[in-house]
């Protein structure tokens, strides 16, 4: 049956699965009591318990398994960890209630409780399936089935080397172990030469133990994500079993803790398995499951160390003052517990380093090589820029992208100031604030699943980003810069251009047929002929008139004198007075700057001449008001709108002028409804 | 008389160059506006002189007289401008032109010397 019709079954009997998850952790739990009854009968008696400690250990292992065991069953029922740690839990606690129950019997009792002979002998057999439901476990984890081929071998020879063992260890009997050395095993049907299929069976047992630990190794390696933190929680729990319990025997090597401490640490220990099984079973979207680990191992090596380091000058600093006074030791102490608090800090941030080192490789390499980047920078022998390339390696990302938000515009440019562009399904993390962020990170989804690493790189690469993102700003700016100042350029010799032509085209051209005009009518005066003077001098005046208004016309459009010597409110209405759609100038101004006054000026009539030329508009209104800190201006006409602000030069150079100025402008068209062009500068009158 | 075509975007100078010329014993057989209706009206009309405005709406003068040359009409271009002589580009020696005269400068007598000069 695979897994998803045992998840159909169990959905359509949910009370059953409950029943069976509650009933036999509860049944296992309960184990305990007949457990601790029989110590306490025979507490008297050294041969019958393994001591205080030994039934403590005993007692938490088989809660905790059996514990959490029926907690995974009822949270997953179609994951097989839940029921085979309740399996463990049981074969545990049976094996232990048989023991006690044979030793009690036949030591203290002398063979008069019934199947107490039985009942040791099956206990004594069955440690085999602790190894099997171990290996079992550990191939299931954490699909909860061994899902592939090898992993499923590994399954089936756990449980037949298991089943062998303690079936042939059954059937072939012998003398029971120590203290029950003096009695032979209840049920010998079987003779001595089938011992080697004993012997067959540990080989079995030990080689599915080697490889499924060997397979957990493996795949821990390989894992990505999600598995790699559900693996990572069991190994870290796997590890800690061993380690905990090496460092209690030590600890009381050392310092007598007594058999309650000791207990209590191994039990401790002994919980953390089950445990870590179901953190990573049930939560393993708790990332931090990394970094309680983490702190736990940091604050116990500080403690451990501090702790040392204190009682060793406590002892040492006794020593040395009880030669110059009586009651030396307050005086001792007190000085240690600074010296002890002087060196937390210090000392704190190197075990730190060498537990992350240990324990969180990834990170630390990751945080330190942008640490070290950010090192190089500030002693200015790297860019800000390659901030991009030291974090697509830091995180292992080749397709990595540091992108900023630019000011103006919608593009995110890249710590070079070229546009950037995430690979595509790309994801973004934001760093910084969200509304006004640093930068965006465009990188591989794979990341997120390793949101400690990619925290912790970029909380270290904020400082970095900052500079980049600043210089790219500047960069932007100057740029603007630059082009604005071309612009102007280009605007100035358009200009020339322009007043050229117009005084080639108009003046000059009526000049030039005045003159041979004159030129005729001297030789026909020359040759005798007839020149009709009054008509001559007409055409002549009438010429030169004309030409004097050209010249008039250019001069006000190079500067118009009513602007320098009246300002820009009596400019404006003089602009109105000569434009042929009736204009409504509303000015009350004081006199400005003549920059400002020049640029605000120009605006209005650039305006007013594309209306004139473009706009159909039946009437125009020219604004302008001045509140003592900003001038604006708007020319609001009533046409067809529709107009393009980025074509003709006209507009664009007066943007620059305006940006130059400190200010800026806009143009609003849309079709059927008018045009409306406005700029404000600031200016103090 | 010499036969003249007078090429120029200003109405203005045209009747003006036209009764200049023609008291000075040029017949002026058309007029012409801009390059395109120029070289239409030198192919129709085969005049001995074409007065060959440089700024002309359409294409310059340059280019009128280069295409005229390549056409092989045999008409003599004299280019005119109310720019100063010093203001008028190397395409004018190199445009096939027999010369410049200033708008300002221009008479009867002018054109004649510069066609003396270039024959």
């Amino acid at each position: 049956m695979n897994a998803r019709a045992a998840t159909a079954e169990l959905e359509w009997k949910p009370w059953l699965v409950r029943a069976a998850a509650i009933g036999s952790g509860s049944a296992v739990v309960l184990l305990i009591v007949p457990i601790a009854w029989l110590t306490i009968l025979g507490r008297d008696d050294g041969r019958i318990g393994d001591g205080p400690l030994f039934n403590a250990i005993g007692a938490i292992g088989i809660l905790s398994t059996a514990g959490v065991g029926s907690f995974l069953a009822l949270r997953r029922p179609a994951n097989a960890v839940g029921w085979l740690l309740i399996a463990l839990g049981l074969v545990w606690g049976l094996g232990g209630l048989g023991d006690l129950y044979g030793r009690y019997g036949l030591l203290a009792r002398d063979g008069d409780l019934p199947g107490a002979l039985e009942a040791a002998t099956l206990a004594q057999n069955t440690w085999p399936w602790l190894f099997a439901l171990l290996a079992l476990i550990v191939v299931s984890f954490p699909e909860g089935r061994p899902v592939s081929r090898g992993r499923r071998r590994i399954a089936v020879a756990a449980a037949a080397a298991g089943l062998l063992t303690c079936a042939s260890g059954i059937a072939v009997g012998d003398d029971l172990d120590p203290p029950l050395e003096d009695y032979s095993a209840a049920f010998a049907f079987l003779g001595g030469a089938w011992q080697a299929a004993v012997f067959v069976g540990v080989c079995g047992l030990l080689a599915a133990v080697i490889a499924a630990s060997v397979d957990i190794v493996r795949r821990l390696r390989r894992a990505r994500g999600v598995e790699r933190r559900q693996l990572t929680a069991f190994a870290y729990g796997a590890l800690l079993v061993p380690a905990s319990i090496s460092f209690c025997f030590i600890l009381n090597a050392v310092v007598d803790i007594g058999d309650l401490g000791v207990g209590l640490l191994l039990g401790g220990a002994i919980v953390l398995l089950p445990a870590a099984t179901a953190v990573a079973i049930l939560r393993y979207r708790l990332y931090a499951i990394d970094r309680i680990v983490n702190r736990t191992v940091v604050y116990g090596v500080l403690t451990a160390l501090l702790g040392a380091a204190f009682l060793l000058l406590v002892v040492s600093l006794t020593r040395l003052f009880a030669t110059v006074q009586d009651d030396p030791s307050p005086l001792a102490t007190a000085l240690a517990t600074v010296i002890v608090t002087a060196a937390f800090l210090p000392v704190r941030a190197r075990v730190q380093r060498a537990v992350d080192r240990r324990f969180a490789r990834r990170r630390f390499a990751a945080v330190s090589m942008v640490e070290q980047f950010a090192t190089r920078l500030r002693n200015d022998r790297e860019p800000p820029e390659r901030i991009g390339a030291v974090l697509a390696e830091a995180l292992r990302d080749p397709g990595l992208v540091v992108a900023f938000p630019r000011l103006r515009g919608a593009e995110l440019l890249d710590p070079y100031g070229a546009v950037a562009k995430g690979l595509p399904e790309c994801t973004t993390t934001i760093v910084g604030p969200a509304g006004e962020p640093t930068a965006l990170l465009l990188h591989d989804a794979v990341l997120d699943e390793d949101p400690d690493v990619l925290g912790a790189v970029t909380a270290a690469a904020r400082l970095p980003l900052e500079i980049a993102r600043l210089r790219v700003e500047v960069r932007g700016q100057l740029e603007d810069v630059r082009a604005s100042r071309a612009r102007i350029v280009a605007a100035q010799d358009a200009e020339r251009r322009r007043v050229e032509r117009d005084i080639h085209d108009g003046a000059q051209q009526r000049l030039v047929a005045l003159a041979l005009s004159l030129q005729v009518a001297r030789r026909r005066h020359e040759s005798g002929e007839g020149v009709d003077l009054g008509a001559l001098l007409d055409q002549t005046s009438a010429e030169l008139g004309a030409a004097v208004e050209d010249l008039r016309e250019l001069a006000r459009g190079v500067y118009p004198a009513v602007l320098r010597e009246d300002g820009l409110a009596e400019a404006l209405r003089a602009l109105a007075r000569r434009t042929p759609v009736p204009v409504t100038v509303a000015a009350d101004l004081p006199r400005l700057d003549a920059g400002l006054e020049a640029a605000a000026y120009f605006l209005a009539s650039e305006a007013v001449t594309n209306v004139v030329r473009h706009a159909a508009a039946s009437t125009l209104t020219i604004t302008a008001e001045h509140d003592g800190v900003r001038l604006y201006m708007s020319v609001i006409d009533d046409g067809i709108g529709g107009a393009d602000a980025s074509r003709g030069s006209g507009l664009a150079g007066l943007a620059d002028r305006f940006a130059a100025l400190g200010g800026s402008m806009r143009v609003v068209s849309e079709p059927g409804r008018g045009t409306s062009v406005s700029g404000e500068l600031p200016c103090e009158s | 008389m010499r036969t003249l075509v007078i090429v120029d975007d200003h109405a203005g100078f045209r009747s003006s160059a036209r009764e200049l010329l023609e008291l000075d014993a040029f017949e002026v057989v058309g007029e012409a506006g801009d390059g395109a209706a120029a070289l239409a009206a030198v192919a129709r009309l085969a005049p001995e002189v074409v007065l060959l405005d440089i700024g002309l709406p359409d294409m310059s003068g340059f280019e009128v007289s280069e295409r005229l040359a390549l056409a092989g009409t045999g008409t003599i271009v004299v280019l005119v401008s109310s720019r100063s002589p010093d203001q008028i580009s190397v395409r004018a020696t190199r445009c096939g032109a027999a010369g410049f005269i200033a708008k300002d400068d221009l008479s009867g007598a002018a054109l004649e010397a510069l066609l003396a000069g270039a024959a």
